[in-house]
């Protein structure tokens, strides 16, 4: 178990390396460097940097040295002083803009991963075991308008209809009484009121594949010989349900449940976009399209990371809870 | 039990994999209407120059935001006959919130009448020189906005109609291309295993770790800006497919290596096959319903990207026309407020033709796999 | 919903002469399964009694409806399969009479049936267990179901306790270690215990074992049948035993009924159905299955006759010497632990030009993947296979015999087209893509060989017709892609087939047909017949010679009859011991070798002789010295160190 831990982190380790490399070449992907992007914009609004400044800038991205001596500067720094670069546009080191706004990112991402496994896995089971029922049919159809409909389109359905009907106008996670104020406990209860929307709404394009793939994995677990057999040693028919095809059909469940985070991700970015949310999604689109790359660049290394972290607990807890996973890498078999 | 088999296997015995496998389609009704209606869409797209009332640019500064006008089938007894009749506009601004009100003005009546000639010149198909449109106003500058009209007071429906090429086409290319990719490596992978496999692995793993959506908005946003339109939508397409192939690749891979230890494909080697022959005419002609299955699953998401980026600025840029870009419009809800439509139209677009390939996608997978589709 | 006997019919029961009452009568029984196309009747009016205190063998081949009556009776039929008619009628402990057919299949009647009155065992220990959960949970569940201790339900301790204590019963070592195993952690043996420990832990009145052995290994299987046995006369259980193996039947059953096409065409005492069978279909039954009639090595004609001479005196076709496959096991966080496994393990044997060599051993042996070697689908890790296969036209000397296990794949072209391969599953080996034309030209395609004539040929060979050449695989029942199998195989006029359990997945009649099948061909055509079997029957009806592998090593190798009438290795006789003989008397009358533990785990052999730490005979030379393979005259080779001491008993008439 040990091993395959330590296996399984060294190889996201390797993940995380390539992601930075990618991250690295979109920061370098627009024309002109740093520096000269930052003169031209300091220029514009009527300020100068002095020589000492610039070869001091030069000189901390080492941009007079080829791109892999740049790369190691901008990784050094990251990992030594946590320092992801400066950011333009909010004239402050990039790692500041991204701790503002990370912890709402996480905070509505969780929220929504969380409904996504919920109703997925009670939609799951319903739908396997009430299979070509009309019920099946039901959720089935609503699992694939959730897939088809662009949660941004919800997203503004949603705003539209709250304004229409109810006049409000909808956008940010605290009610206009609560933006300033201090942490309390109806602060707390208004975020929880505020997030329960967009999380629905980013949830709804993730559950349609994980309830097709717990109600496939579990539709094949109610025909597996033991169920016969739990049956024929005069198991009740819910309990035997639950203690052995469903806790069966957890397994895939889980592992795919990693491959959701990024999909997850995906949604908060443009959903937080349309409702002008303060999370990474909003700055991470006015960074891009202000050219703003090092705190592009920082944001989509830190999701990144979070998603390989997200996988990689994905399948430690399936490793925790798959019997045949856990016992064969401990390599202690009997 | 084995009686009642053989006399319906005798009748099919003849039959190959591929005709079971349309059977077994065709008995899930919600996937045939879907490929009706895909069908269905990609004839509008291509059809779009005769279906589109007006020029995909056209527009009218005179109705800004006017609402969909209703067609009625009615005789208005001034000589023009029988047929199907748009009313015209009563405008109203109101000075201080700036706004324009629209009415129906029960006495302006424009006929609208089928192959009508419209004064504008297009290729059928690249080929054949024609103005006829579908259907248009007898009176080419009669204002005629059936599904309402934009900012600009162009033609909603039009756009649509012509968004349909965009699009449908770039689901289409995107996924070509991925597919090229997906199967390239994942057949690889299968195939060969050992380091080539574990290479391709982890590059697969890369790319599926990091969230496609912030991923896709970069690499748009640094794309040069001085492209041109067309440029620009080879680009995103070539983007959208870099990124999307990571799904089909698995699948491929994990299909390759359950098929290469089947006994068949162990007995075509025995037989004397090439490697080459063995993959082509043993292992990829057992792959070809899954892949068309996953394609036609991957082509909606791609769909989806698509519209996500163009409508976070990002993607298509006007001029091009796609449902993405249709879609900018709606963002600032204020518009929207004033104008639904801008927010409807397109997204019942985006939404029928997703769903309906979604449907397709699974209704194929459930022929060509009908035990399976169990992740393990 | 229920109804009592009358006292009158019980009385009338035992003075119609019956020694036992019955416990289960099934009575017009018909289960049908409705689909869209098609509706498939699985049992059709069947009748049949079931007398307390005795096994009751249900014989019948793969789908005559056998599983489905024993599953109706508990109500587990798989959706949509149902009861149209008949009655089940179960005498409960409390003497109550129940009809289980009118009883609904979740109902809480029915619940305390199952486990608690009947008990059920199925083929797959396997997968009858859930992979998710310890097998003392499962025991320990089924007994705080219908267990109870002055009234009150057992609590989590004392259903673990007698968990623990039923796995003592069902004779596994060490129950308190292996209650907390999982059951991928247990052999195929071990599991069918627990399974036997939940079907028991209720103490039913009758046990309704579904194919129990047919998944296990000969000798597994003999353990769990003397442990069956051994459990109902304690227990004074009954057993509705349901199997497709007559051997099985000959060795466990008081009373046999014969299915076919979902009735019961038969029913009579063991001893008399095998005597005297009264249905035709029962007499088929029998003469299908392959006797072990060999009465020892004086009397045996078999193999020499039909030879001629002896095949020690040609020069063999293929010979294999020090063959070794082994494979890494990597683990460790750097791949930096490896373990060797060495499936095959310095093997040495030869075939000769129209023998069959019959190569039997126990599941994980190193049978198949001998096969896969000798074909080189996998590559040897080290030895020779040379061969002298050039054709007809051209024999090689002998120093010009070329090794093909280390030759490169592109060379082996011509080696293939005389070594052929015919599958064991006949579903899996024909690409389900491919018209039977399409798959037979495969071969061919290199000389252009694949007119239709050649085809159509080739199809009647094996008893098809030329109608046959444009359908697909799935047209066909499973004898028939077998049929189809072996034209493949034989297309390329090959010298050598090698048969991987080529007929252990068909019905014991259509087995008989492509046996024959086989014969005819080898016949004709001088065949070579590498036939890898662990059905010891099957091997002794068609082989001249066979070969017994044990954990990766040969360690006999004799002619048939010598092999089967006076075993000169200690794991011959106990494989022998354990096949049973379709034969009540015979097989009842035979002393049986008990063998001790299980099949040790082939990364861990014992040091020397691979056996000795499960063979009675076993010396402290035998954990020292590898004993190799050596000739022990009259064409005999064993590897035992006291071949020529030891007196071991055969299957003698």
């Amino acid at each position: 178990m040990l091993t395959y831990m330590i296996r399984r982190m060294g190889w996201s380790l390797l993940t995380i390396w390539l992601i930075s490399l990618v991250c690295f070449f979109i920061i370098q992907a627009p024309p002109g460097d740093f520096v000269s992007v930052l003169m031209a914009n300091m220029e514009a609004e009527g300020r100068r940097l002095n020589a000492q400044q610039v070869e001091v800038l030069r000189e901390r991205y080492a941009l007079d040295q080829p791109w892999y001596a740049q790369y190691w500067a901008w990784v050094s720094g990251i990992l030594t002083q946590g320092d992801f670069g400066y950011s333009f546009r909010y004239n402050r080191p990039a790692v500041e803009v991204i701790a503002e706004h990370l912890p709402f990112t996480l905070l509505l991402a969780g929220g929504a991963l969380l409904l996504t496994w919920v109703i997925a896995f009670a939609i799951g089971i319903y739908t396997a075991v009430k299979r070509y029922s009309s019920g099946d049919y039901f959720f089935t159809f609503l699992g694939f308008i959730g897939l088809s409909v662009p949660n941004f389109v919800l997203a503004l359905v949603f705003m539209y209809i709250a304004f229409r009907y109810f006049g409000m106008s909808v956008g940010g996670l605290f009610s206009p009484d609560f933006v300033e104020a201090d942490w309390s406990l109806a602060r707390v209860g208004d975020l929880t009121k505020n997030l329960i929307v967009p999380a629905l709404i980013i949830a709804t394009a993730g559950t349609a594949g994980l309830i097709r793939i717990t109600r496939a994995n579990l539709s094949d677990e109610l025909t597996q010989p033991y169920v016969v057999a739990a049956r024929a040693r005069g198991q009740r028919e819910n309990v035997l349900l639950m203690r052995y095809p469903v806790r069966a059909a957890m397994n895939p469940f889980i592992s795919t449940v990693g491959y959701a985070i990024p999909s997850v991700i995906s949604g908060e970015v443009i959903v937080s976009s349309v409702l002008s949310l303060p999370t990474t999604g909003p700055v991470l689109l006015g960074a891009l399209r202000n050219q703003d790359m090092y705190l592009a660049g920082s944001f989509l290394l830190i999701l990144g990371v979070l998603t390989v972290i997200g996988t990689v607990i994905s399948d430690l807890v399936l490793a925790w809870a798959d019997p045949r996973v856990r016992r064969q890498h401990s390599g202690a078999a009997q | 039990m084995t009686t009642g088999q053989k006399t319906a296997n005798d009748r099919a015995g003849t039959r190959s994999s591929g005709v079971l496998i349309w059977r077994r389609f065709r008995r899930h009704k919600l996937a045939v209407v879907s490929l009706w209606i895909v069908i269905g869409v990609y004839l509008i797209a291509a059809f779009a120059d005769v279906i589109a009332p007006r020029p995909a640019g056209d527009y009218n500064a005179d109705y800004p935001y006017a609402p969909p006008q209703s067609i009625t089938m009615t005789d208005p007894g001034d000589g023009r006959g029988f047929g199907l009749y748009v009313h015209g506009y009563i405008q109203e601004f109101d000075e201080v919130s700036w706004n324009r009100y629209y009415t129906e003005n029960p006495d302006e009546l424009h006929k609208v009448e089928f192959f009508v000639e419209s004064g504008h010149d297009y290729r059928l198909l690249g080929l054949l020189e024609t103005d006829r449109k579908l259907f248009a106003p007898a009176d080419a500058d009669a204002p005629f906005f059936v599904m309402g009209s934009d900012a600009n007071g162009r033609d909603i429906f039009s756009r649509v109609v012509y968004g349909a090429q965009i699009s449908m086409s770039i689901g289409l290319i995107g996924v070509t291309l991925s597919l090229l990719i997906g199967i390239t490596l994942g057949a690889l992978a299968g195939f060969f295993r050992g380091p080539i496999d574990m290479v391709i692995q982890r590059i697969t793993e890369v790319f599926m770790s990091i969230p496609t959506l912030p991923l896709w908005m970069a690499l748009a946003a640094a794309l040069p800006r001085d492209w041109g339109p067309l440029t620009i939508y080879f680009a995103i397409t070539v983007l959208l497919s870099l990124i999307g192939w990571t799904s089909l690749s698995r699948e491929v891979r994990a299909r390759v290596l359950t098929l290469r230890s089947e006994d068949y494909v162990v007995a075509a080697r025995l037989d004397g096959a090439s490697r080459f022959r063995v993959v082509r005419r043993h292992i990829l002609p057992s792959l070809t319903s899954h892949i068309i299955a996953s394609v036609t699953l991957a082509v909606p998401a791609m769909i989806l990207a698509e519209t996500a980026l163009s409508f976070l600025g990002l993607g298509l840029q006007p001029p091009l026309v796609s449902w993405g870009v249709l879609l900018q419009e709606s963002q600032n809800i204020r518009s929207v407020i004033t104008a639904p439509w801008l927010l409807i139209v397109p997204s019942a677009a985006v939404v029928i033709s997703t769903l309906a390939l979604n449907f397709l996608g699974d209704g194929l997978r459930d022929a060509a796999d009908p035990y399976g589709g169990a992740v393990k | 919903m229920t109804e009592t006997t009358t006292p009158q019919t019980a009385e009338a029961d035992a003075l119609a002469g019956n020694s036992y009452p019955p416990l289960l009568e099934i009575e017009d029984l018909t289960v049908e399964f409705p689909s869209d196309d098609e509706l498939v009747t699985a049992v059709a009016g069947a009748h049949l009694t079931i007398k307390a205190n005795q096994v009751h063998c249900l014989v019948g081949e793969s789908g005559s409806g056998k599983s489905q009556t024993a599953r109706a009776a508990l109500g587990l039929l798989d959706p949509p399969g149902r009861i149209t008619s008949g009655q089940i009628r179960f005498t409960q402990s409390d003497g109550q009479v129940l009809d289980l057919a009118k009883l609904k299949p979740r109902g809480r009647r029915m619940r305390h049936v199952r486990g608690g009155e009947i008990g059920m065992i199925f083929q797959e220990p396997a997968r009858s267990l859930s992979p998710m959960h310890t097998v003392g949970f499962q025991i320990a569940e089924a007994m705080r179901l219908h267990r109870s201790i002055g009234g009150r339900g057992l609590t989590k301790k004392q259903a673990w306790n007698a968990a623990v204590n039923a796995l003592r019963e069902v004779r596994i070592p060490r129950p308190e270690l292996r209650a907390n195993a999982y059951p991928f952690e247990l052999s195929g043996g071990m599991r069918q215990r627990v399974m036997i420990a939940i079907a028991l832990a209720g103490q039913p009145r009758l046990l309704i074992a579904d194919e129990p052995t047919t998944a296990l290994d000969v000798t597994t299987q003999a353990q769990i049948l003397d442990l069956l046995r051994h459990l109902q006369t304690e227990r004074g259980m009954t057993v509705l035993f349901i199997t497709h193996d007559l051997g099985v039947v000959a060795d466990v059953a008081d009373e046999v009924s014969v299915m076919r096409r979902g009735e019961v065409v038969e029913t009579k005492p063991v001893f008399d159905l095998f005597a005297d069978p009264d249905h035709a279909y029962t007499r088929t039954l029998l003469a299908a299955t392959p006797k072990l009639r060999v009465a020892g090595p004086e009397s045996a004609p078999t193999a020499q006759s039909k030879l001629g001479e002896r095949p020690a005196a040609k020069t063999p076709l293929v010979s294999v010497r020090g063959l070794t496959r082994t494979f890494t096991l990597k683990s460790g966080v750097m791949g930096q632990k490896r373990n060797y496994l060495s499936a095959v393990d310095g093997v040495d044997f030869d075939i000769y030009r129209g023998e069959t060599l019959g190569l039997v051993g126990e599941s994980g042996c190193g049978k198949s993947t001998l096969a896969k070697c000798l074909l080189r689908v996998e590559k040897p890790t080290s030895g020779s296979i040379t061969h002298r296969l050039a054709g007809p036209q051209q024999v090689p000397a002998e120093h010009d015999a070329v090794n093909v296990a280390t030759a490169p794949e592109s060379s082996l072209r011509a080696y293939r087209r005389q070594l052929r391969m015919v599958f064991q599953d006949p579903f899996g080996s024909l690409n389900p893509r491919m018209t039977v034309r399409d798959i037979l030209a495969e071969p061919l395609r290199q000389e252009g060989a694949h007119s239709r004539d050649n085809l159509v040929a080739l199809l009647q060979l094996v008893g098809l017709e030329a109608a046959h050449l444009d359908r697909y695989p799935h047209a066909f029942s499973g004898g028939q892609r077998q049929r189809i199998g072996i034209a493949r195989a034989i297309a390329t006029d090959p010298a050598v087939l090698v048969a991987d359990e080529a007929v252990s997945a068909l019905d014991v009649s259509v087995r008989a047909q492509i046996l024959d099948l086989m014969s005819d061909l080898q016949e004709q055509r001088q065949l070579s017949y590498l036939f890898i079997s662990h059905d010891m029957s099957t091997v002794e009806h068609l082989a001249d010679r066979v070969a017994v592998m044990y954990l990766g090593r040969m360690v006999e190798i004799a002619p048939t009859a010598e092999l089967f009438g006076r075993p000169r290795h200690p794991y011959t006789e106990t494989l022998l011991s354990a096949v049973p003989i379709p034969d009540p008397s015979r097989q009842r009358g035979r002393q049986r070798i008990e063998v001790s533990g299980e099949l040790p785990d082939p990364t861990e052999k014992p040091s020397g002789c691979p056996f000795r730490n499960r063979c009675r005979f076993a010396r402290e030379v035998c954990a020292a010295e590898t004993p190799l393979l050596r000739d022990l005259g009259e064409g005999r080779q064993a590897a035992c160190h006291f071949a020529e001491e030891l007196d071991l008993t055969g299957v003698l008439q």
